[in-house]
């Protein structure tokens, strides 16, 4: 898609991250606005671009649920590991 | 802020509109992007800072305490890292064994569960990293949008109207999702993890990979277009679609 602008799809797609993080300046956004406004194309890209970060975030923060407390084993090898590692004052020298 | 289309008489109009975005608020309520050692407030409540006393004075019924209690959230960060359960596991052994070496200089600046956070998001990466996954996996160029010369892109691919990606997806689409996350190279998926999932800062995931925050923003968003393309091919009306990378 062709646009007025002197923003190419390349241009304004290689600044997404910085449009969703709303750190582009004003004069930034003003070129996005009139590159969106004639280019559906890259409107779509947008709004799949977004999906795709919800999406990821939702996939991996609703996880099915794995064993929801610690085995006695784990707490006893994680006690019996912090037992070697720890040496007493006393027995440094 | 985002940029809403309206079609209307023909002629498409554009404005710029608040958009707040529903948090993914874990079993305590809060998001997880929103639980950063630098956002959160550093008031510990009365139990915690007695058990981080405990945990000073090498109190072993505090250390113990503190593995059953923070083992579930612990272990939930883990798996999104790792490929499985054991794996998980041993990220977290580590990771609670990391900090009981660090003990002695937690300041307190920080919650002691973001302090956690951030040391099992380590000791994932440390693994990842000695595990070499796949070292040369999916080559994340060949899932980047392609430009014409005049820097417009090829094979737009079909709007995300009917995406099946909402908030509100099936345990199938979610496990699409994880599957085409873990076909990216580890070390985009890796920032992709810390920054969009874990909820670190840029300059927080950047120290912790070792690398400067232009690299790592670059890596970021190239690890969302990459999965991006994964996904696409899962859209509603894909099938006959041209989408590059989509005949991998």
């Amino acid at each position: 898609m062709k646009s007025e602008t002197t923003l190419t799809c390349k241009e304004l797609i290689d600044q997404l991250d910085d449009f969703v993080a709303d750190a582009l300046s004003p004069e930034q956004l003003e070129d996005f606005r009139l590159h969106l406004e004639e280019c559906p194309d890259c409107v779509n890209y947008l709004d799949s671009y977004r999906k795709t970060i919800a999406a990821a975030q939702h996939a991996l923060t609703a996880m099915p649920p794995s064993t929801p407390e610690a085995s006695e084993e784990f707490v006893e090898n994680f006690m019996s590991t912090i037992r070697r590692i720890s040496t007493p004052p006393s027995a440094s020298k | 802020m985002a940029l809403v289309s309206r079609r209307k008489n023909g002629h498409t109009t554009l404005s710029l509109v608040a958009v707040v975005y529903p948090c993914q608020l874990d079993e305590v309520g809060r998001c997880p992007r929103h639980r950063l050692p630098s956002m959160t407030p550093t008031r510990h409540n009365t139990d915690e800072s007695q058990l981080i006393d405990r945990l000073r004075a090498n109190e072993p019924a505090a250390y113990e305490q503190l593995v059953r209690t923070s083992y579930p959230k612990l272990m939930s960060v883990a798996r999104r890292f790792m490929r499985n359960d054991a794996d998980a596991q041993d990220a977290v052994q580590d990771a609670f064994v990391s900090a009981f070496k660090a003990m002695p200089s937690f300041q307190g600046d920080s919650l002691l569960s973001s302090w956690l956070h951030t040391i099992v998001c380590r000791a994932c990466l440390m693994k990842l990293r000695a595990k070499r996954r796949r070292p040369d996996g999916v080559s994340i160029d060949a899932l980047l949008p392609a430009y014409h010369d005049d820097g417009h892109r090829q094979h737009p691919g079909p709007e995300w109207n009917e995406s099946p990606f909402d908030v509100v997806a099936s345990e199938e689409t979610r496990q699409v999702v994880r599957q085409c996350i873990d076909q990216l190279p580890e070390e985009y998926r890796s920032i992709l993890l810390l920054r969009d999932i874990e909820g670190l800062s840029n300059e927080q995931a950047a120290q912790m990979l070792d690398m400067n925050v232009n690299s790592l923003k670059t890596r970021l968003h190239r690890a969302r277009q990459a999965l991006r393309t994964l996904l696409e091919p899962h859209v509603k009306g894909t099938v006959q679609g041209n989408v590059k990378g989509s005949s991998r």
